[in-house]
């Protein structure tokens, strides 16, 4: 349970840039915010308070005007020009009796002006009585100045002569139903003079407007920016802050306007206000959105950047991993990976109980290429063998490196518990791969021709070591390579045994280079030209004391597996450099030579020709005697070491041989520059000298060259008289064969020696039943 | 003590003996200002003597006995009784003869109350300037068949065809006062006259009339400027009856001085505005009526 704090904590450090971006966007967004809020606020209040100032203002006038009307309307409604009428109807004239009325109403219309003032001043300039036909009946004061004063005026109403600057209040006499005339008073404009004072310490532009848009107020001269008021003005919405478009009204851009209506007349109160003196310097929109914008700008980068970071670590774990887990020159999973995918196999297996197969696959003669070539090419080999592999499996099976030129399919599941079946599917996927390695492969132009050993063992349930299964796909591949390469090997049970015995061997090998006389030397004569026995080659032997004697074909890859090579090419070194010193006390055998083989490793031995030496010092054994037999591989790779090593011993008397002649690559000019004394012609070609064309051309060929380059020519496995007839022809050659004897313990040897007499042609039998019963 | 600011105290002591004389008759000026106090007779009259202690004359005569130096005083009478409480002496009259008899105290110093000027008046009393003017109308309740007359050529014409209107009809009337019939020739040529006797309130010829008492009523103009607005639309003026008349204030005959005295502070109150003042105060719309009147005093 403690896990998920942690598990929350380290996800916070991991993102700990990006929360604190975001906090930081976040709280800059809700200052914007804010900030835009509240100014928006102030703006509203300030909007707010010029509508509210405004309503008050017009409210002024129009309650003004309201009671102007009711006055009005009160002294038409009124007792005096009631009973006026009343009287008038009775048929009174003017001078007997309505006079009286008349003189009511001039009373009360005496009083209204008297009394009504605004500020100690009368409101009426002057209050007139119509009636119908438009005939004052009683008059105050001024008149209005047009005409058709009480034309059908069936409402109170309000009139505003703009030029005179006057307001005419009207209102109908009814009396009865009927409307009998007309009251009507006249005011001055500049009355309302007071009520349009304004006790602002701001003030924006106010004026007052008719619905001409003429100004009745101010009635200083207007400030330039006011001349365009006009009809417009007039008649813009009413109650709302409108910016003022730069089209319509270009004196006024930038400038706001209110108009609020005066109730009850045809006013207008307009205020004018620019954007600074309404709102002040504040927040735009713009501003705000900017801000706004910024932070978010802000948010992304820290995004963007965290995300790179993100990504290069990503990244630089998945190189981590892929160096962990993958081959770098191919691609292909390595060992590592590998052996964890036989194990998630074998844990699926083991539940199933299904079989899986393990294919080891080496390339046949790769190292020849990566020699020859060079390891550019043996690379770019590597991967298109790598992408052939791939092609040749399901996705479900992997295919894997394991380094040099090894390569591993795992199958993982082939699917069924029957381990014929098994096999066959198996083999069906071991042969399309060697189908499909038929193909050559072009190496930058060079086609070159690719076989694979493979070897196959299935992953068992009962033996889940994963070393064994490796062990057991190794042999199964070197079993193949055995068989003749390019081909498939299953593991064999009986394979097993013989890693174990493969084991045993190796240990018992080591214990008996140990030991004297468990490994001895062989010697197989060598005759000359005219037949004389001129020495032997010393072939290794190894006498097991439980097996006997273990044939070389099983006992070198042993030794070489074992890593004993070099022991064993120096105790045979030693061998027969001390059998060299016994011979050479006795006068029959001290002209023998005895031709040791020497391997390539042990001629890369930095010390080698030193080891020779020292040998020969310390066995006491004449150099001349001694020939080293190397074979051709030894000379491919660091031939100038090698030549140096042959020249130091050759300086001592040390002579060479080269083995199997024209069974290798190594080219003429090689011959010329090596310090050889003789060439051994290969047994493949003496063997078929008689029936293969071919063969018989080389070998005369070699005995040729021999002769040019002044080389002495031995001709290996010679077994038949007509071989020796054959070959006799050519040239003086040396020979090495079972015709002439096969390989003798030093006892025998040397009875044989004694024995030995040169060979003619016709004398066979004699040599013949010696060699049987040495044989 | 006025008495010994006067010019020559023997002179007053002159005049003192004479009051003593005359204790029964009315006292001239040297007599008021002895006396110190101005008594004013008035009826309640219209707005003359509204009744509630102002009015028309009754400010006037205050204003003249401020003016003199005197204390004032309101003594309130009525048409039957107001001469007699001048002069202390009863008036009849008779075939064009009028006749003071009896003895009676005396009860004010002077009239003003609207007090009409008529010949067979001042034939006993001595009147001051003008005051005010005066006529008197033909009233009818609203709903009389009878409809006011058209303007004539001449006052003479409306006043011909005004007493056309009367015809047969009872006319209200109240004796004694400016509506006496008589003052009119309109007793004895067979009008239905309804002489209005339950009081010498003028302000009660509306509602008798309207309370049915006759078919028509003589009003005077004061009288008719308030009445028409109190009973508005329920009585009519038809016409005219009478000439203009003059209303002024009246001293006894041997009151010259006092009377004098009056007509100078007469003179001056309309001078100086108070008069014109008091006019419109209670009597708004009269200057329309009688224009020419006015339009002298401006």
């Amino acid at each position: 349970m403690s896990s998920a704090p942690r598990d929350l904590f380290r996800q916070f450090a991991n993102h700990w840039l990006l929360i604190a971006a975001g906090i930081f966007s976040l709280s800059m967004v809700v200052m914007t915010y804010n900030l835009y809020a509240s100014h928006v606020e102030l703006r509203d209040n300030a909007d707010a308070r010029l509508i509210a100032a405004s309503d008050a203002r017009s409210a002024a006038i129009g309650d003004f005007i309201r009671e102007r009307r009711q006055d009005v309307a009160r002294l038409a409604g009124g007792e005096a020009i009631a009973d006026y009428f009343g009287n008038r109807d009775l048929g009174m004239s003017v001078k007997y009796g309505l006079f009286a009325s008349l003189a009511a109403i001039e009373h009360t219309f005496k009083e209204v002006m008297d009394k009504d003032r605004l500020q100690d001043q009368r409101i009426y300039e002057g209050l007139t009585f119509f009636d119908r036909d438009g005939v004052p009946q009683v008059k105050l004061g001024a008149a209005a100045p047009q005409a058709n004063p009480a034309a059908e005026v069936s409402e109170p109403d309000i009139a505003i002569d703009a030029r005179r600057r006057l307001i005419m209040v009207r209102a109908p006499v009814i009396y009865k139903d009927e409307v009998r005339g007309a009251v009507e008073a006249v005011i001055g404009l500049d009355l309302l003079a007071p009520l349009m004072v304004s006790k602002e310490l701001w003030r924006p532009r106010e004026f007052l407007l008719d619905n001409d848009g003429a100004v009745l107020f101010p009635t200083e001269p207007k400030p330039a920016s006011a001349t365009a008021l006009d009809r417009e003005l007039a008649s813009l919405p009413a109650g709302r802050i409108l910016p003022l478009s730069a089209a319509e009204f270009p004196e006024l851009k930038g400038y706001f306007a209110l108009r609020a209506p005066v109730k009850g007349a045809d006013l207008s109160i307009l205020r004018l206000a620019s954007e600074e003196e309404l709102y002040g310097r504040g927040l735009s929109p713009l501003t705000a959105f900017c801000m706004g914008l910024f932070s978010v700008l802000l948010f992304a980068l820290a995004l963007g950047f965290d995300l790179m970071r993100k990504t290069a670590a990503r990244l630089h774990e998945e190189k981590i991993h892929g160096l962990a887990f993958y081959d770098q020159i191919t691609g292909l999973p390595n060992r590592c990976l590998l052996i964890e995918r036989i194990r998630e196999a074998q844990a699926a297996n083991a539940r199933h109980k299904a079989f899986g197969a393990l294919m080891f696959i080496d390339l046949d003669n790769f190292k020849t290429l990566n020699d020859t070539l060079g390891h550019d090419m043996g690379d770019l080999l590597l991967t298109q063998v790598a992408e052939r592999l791939k092609g040749c499996v399901d996705r479900g099976d992997m295919v894997a490196r394991l380094g040099g030129d090894e390569f591993v399919v795992l199958l993982g599941d082939l699917g069924t518990r029957n381990v014929k079946i098994a096999a066959m599917r198996a083999e069906a996927v071991g042969e399309r791969i060697l189908r499909a390695f038929s193909l050559d492969y072009d190496l930058k132009g060079y086609d070159y021709s690719c076989t694979l050993s493979i070897g196959v063992a299935f992953l068992e349930p009962e033996n889940p070591s994963i070393d064994d299964l490796l062990k057991r796909a190794d042999l199964a591949m070197y079993d193949a390579k055995a068989g003749g390469r390019n081909g498939l090997r299953f593991f064999d049970p009986f394979m097993q045994t013989m890693i174990s015995a493969k084991a045993a061997l190796e240990a018992d090998l080591r214990e008996d280079m140990k030991k004297a006389d468990r490994i001895l030397l062989y010697y197989q004569p060598q005759v000359d030209h005219q037949g004389k026995l001129v020495g032997a080659e010393a072939l290794v032997r190894w006498v097991h004391p439980q097996r006997g004697m273990v044939p070389p074909a099983e006992f070198i890859p042993v030794a070489e597996s074992a890593g004993l090579i070099l022991s064993l090419g120096a105790l045979v070194l030693e061998i027969a450099c001390r059998q060299l010193a016994r011979w050479a006390e006795d006068p029959a055998t001290a002209h023998l030579t005895i031709a040791v083989n020497v391997s390539a490793i042990q001629m890369r031995h930095k010390n080698f020709a030193e080891q020779v030496i020292r040998i020969l010092e310390e066995t006491g054994a004449n150099p001349h005697r001694l020939k080293l037999e190397l074979t051709e591989s030894t000379l491919i790779k660091n031939i100038g070491d090698v030549i140096a090593k042959m020249e130091k011993l050759k300086a001592i008397g040390v002579s060479f041989s080269l083995d199997d002649f024209g069974t290798g690559f190594s080219s003429l000019a090689y011959l010329k520059r090596l310090p050889l004394d003789q060439i051994k012609i290969d047994i493949s070609f003496v063997q078929d000298v008689l029936v293969d064309a071919n063969d018989a051309a080389i070998a005369q060929t070699i005995i040729a060259l021999g002769h040019i380059l002044d080389l002495s020519v031995v001709a290996e496995g010679v077994e038949t008289e007509e071989q020796y007839d054959f070959l006799a022809r050519y040239g003086q050659l040396s020979y090495q064969g079972y015709l002439f004897g096969r390989p003798l313990p030093a006892a025998d040897f040397e009875r044989l020696v004694a024995a030995f007499s040169p060979r003619r042609r016709t004398s066979r039998t004699i040599q013949g039943a010696v060699i049987a019963r040495a044989g | 003590m006025f008495w010994k600011r006067l010019p020559g105290r023997r002179l007053g002591v002159a005049l003192a003996a004479m009051l003593a004389c005359t204790a029964v008759s009315a006292a001239d000026l040297a007599d008021i200002k002895a006396k110190g106090e101005l008594r004013h007779i008035g009826i309640r009259y219209a707005n003359f003597v509204t009744g509630t202690g102002d009015g028309f004359d009754v400010e006037i005569m205050q204003g003249f006995a401020n003016k003199l130096g005197v204390s004032y005083k309101l003594v309130y009478s009525d048409f039957y009784n107001v001469i007699r409480d001048l002069l202390g002496k009863d008036v009849s009259r008779g075939n064009g003869e009028v006749t003071l008899t009896g003895d009676f105290p005396v009860k004010g110093d002077v009239i003003s109350t609207g007090f009409t000027l008529l010949p067979w008046r001042e034939s006993i009393l001595l009147f001051s300037e003008p005051t005010f003017p005066s006529q008197v109308l033909l009233i009818a309740p609203a709903e009389s068949d009878l409809q006011p007359i058209k303007d004539g050529a001449s006052l003479a014409d409306d006043i011909r065809e005004t007493r056309q209107l009367i015809g047969a009809r009872s006319l209200l009337v109240m004796e004694r006062t400016c509506l006496d019939p008589a003052n009119y020739g309109l007793t004895g040529v067979g009008v239905d006259l309804k002489k209005y006797t339950k009081s010498a309130n003028l302000n009660e010829m509306v509602p008798a009339l309207l309370n049915g008492d006759a078919q028509l009523a003589l009003l005077d103009v004061p009288d008719a400027i308030l009445d028409l607005r109190k009973w508005a639309g329920q009585i009519k003026v038809l016409g005219p009856i009478s000439e203009p008349q003059t209303l002024a204030t009246a001293f006894p005959k041997d009151a010259p001085e006092l009377r004098d005295a009056f007509n100078a502070y007469l003179r001056e109150i309309k001078a100086s505005g108070d008069y014109d003042r008091l006019v419109d105060k209670y009597y708004p719309g009269i200057r329309l009526y009688f224009p020419q009147f006015f339009a002298k005093t401006h």
